[in-house]
């Protein structure tokens, strides 16, 4: 179930004195190649778009404001059988759905399905 | 050198069945002062969900069991209860988040350690889920047993399921923290 997590958090303070630099150092580094990767995947345009699918459905929600939220609504939708593929944009708030040839995903079954990802559902744009 | 230099560890397993619930453990210490395990439940007051931004208010409260430490090296052992307020409010670029915890024996009713923390952070680009995601975030904890505030500036990366903040602060301790979801 999309709904369920186990999260595990470790807390500890463990270095003092001398160590501080080198660990400046390594948060640097960490930090700056993650910000190069970051323009790396921003130039990818690697997107799978299911635009050109016909038989699609966009959802428009509110609330959608990490990464996390994306992957649970893609996790989420696809268990539905009518559902080949699910693209979330969390630019523009939509979650576009490829639904299978001949079904088709009805807006009173959609609404449940996005308020328990704790997300408002807004509109079916399409 | 600073109350902050001292050790502080917590280990903490939450299980969310729902959006709005968190149930959990909590085990925390801070070497020859204090230390607890508690159960915590963690209830979602309420969420604002907006076109690119989400708002929550938590509500904590859990019992334990702990320790807390005198100066001549006694210690209190004793049934405890925590309480706590966790609220945070994010888009994709900027993060915001604060969290009032506390815990005291439920005999006496005298404060184990509080603790009040402050964090906010930016992302320097936008990623999904299946990219590295990184913020910059700077931590500051407040506590009556600390006698200055602490602040800590933090890296956070994460990937997937998996977060990592490595933090350290002005007076030379390093933070750090790491979280995994199933």
């Amino acid at each position: 179930m999309v709904g369920h997590n186990l999260i595990l958090w470790l807390d500890i303070n463990l270095i003092k004195g001398e160590k501080v630099k080198k660990v400046i150092i390594l948060l640097s580094a960490l930090f700056f190649s993650s910000i190069s990767y970051g323009e790396t995947i921003k130039s990818m345009s690697s997107d799978k778009k299911i635009e050109s699918v016909k038989n699609i459905k966009k959802i428009k929600v509110h609330g959608m404001a990490c990464p996390l939220c994306q992957s649970k609504a893609e996790k989420k939708f696809k268990e539905i059988p009518s559902v080949n593929g699910v693209d979330v944009d969390m630019e523009k708030m939509l979650i576009t759905l490829n639904l299978k040839k001949g079904t088709d995903l009805s807006t009173e079954k959609i609404k449940p399905i996005v308020t328990s990802l704790g997300l408002t559902f807004v509109k079916v744009v399409k | 050198m600073g109350t902050s230099h001292q050790k502080f560890q917590s280990l903490e397993l939450v299980y969310s069945p729902k959006y709005w619930l968190g149930t959990g453990l909590v085990t925390e210490r801070r070497p020859k002062s204090w230390e607890s395990t508690s159960l915590q439940i963690g209830y979602l007051a309420k969420r604002w969900n907006l076109p690119a931004a989400q708002g929550n208010f938590y509500l904590l409260a859990g019992p334990g069991y702990g320790s807390k430490f005198s100066a001549n090296d006694s210690k209190v052992t004793d049934l405890l209860y925590r309480i706590g307020l966790q609220g945070d409010f994010e888009t994709r670029r900027v993060y915001t988040f604060a969290k009032y915890t506390e815990q005291r024996f439920f005999n006496t009713n005298n404060l184990i350690n509080n603790r009040l923390e402050l964090r906010i952070g930016y992302a320097p680009y936008l990623a999904k889920f299946t990219e590295l995601n990184s913020w910059v975030i700077l931590k500051t904890v407040f506590s009556d047993e600390f006698k200055n505030i602490i602040y800590i500036p933090t890296v956070r990366l994460f990937y997937k399921n998996f977060l990592i903040d490595l933090g350290v602060d002005l007076d030379g301790g390093a933070q750090l923290n790491f979280m995994v979801r199933h």
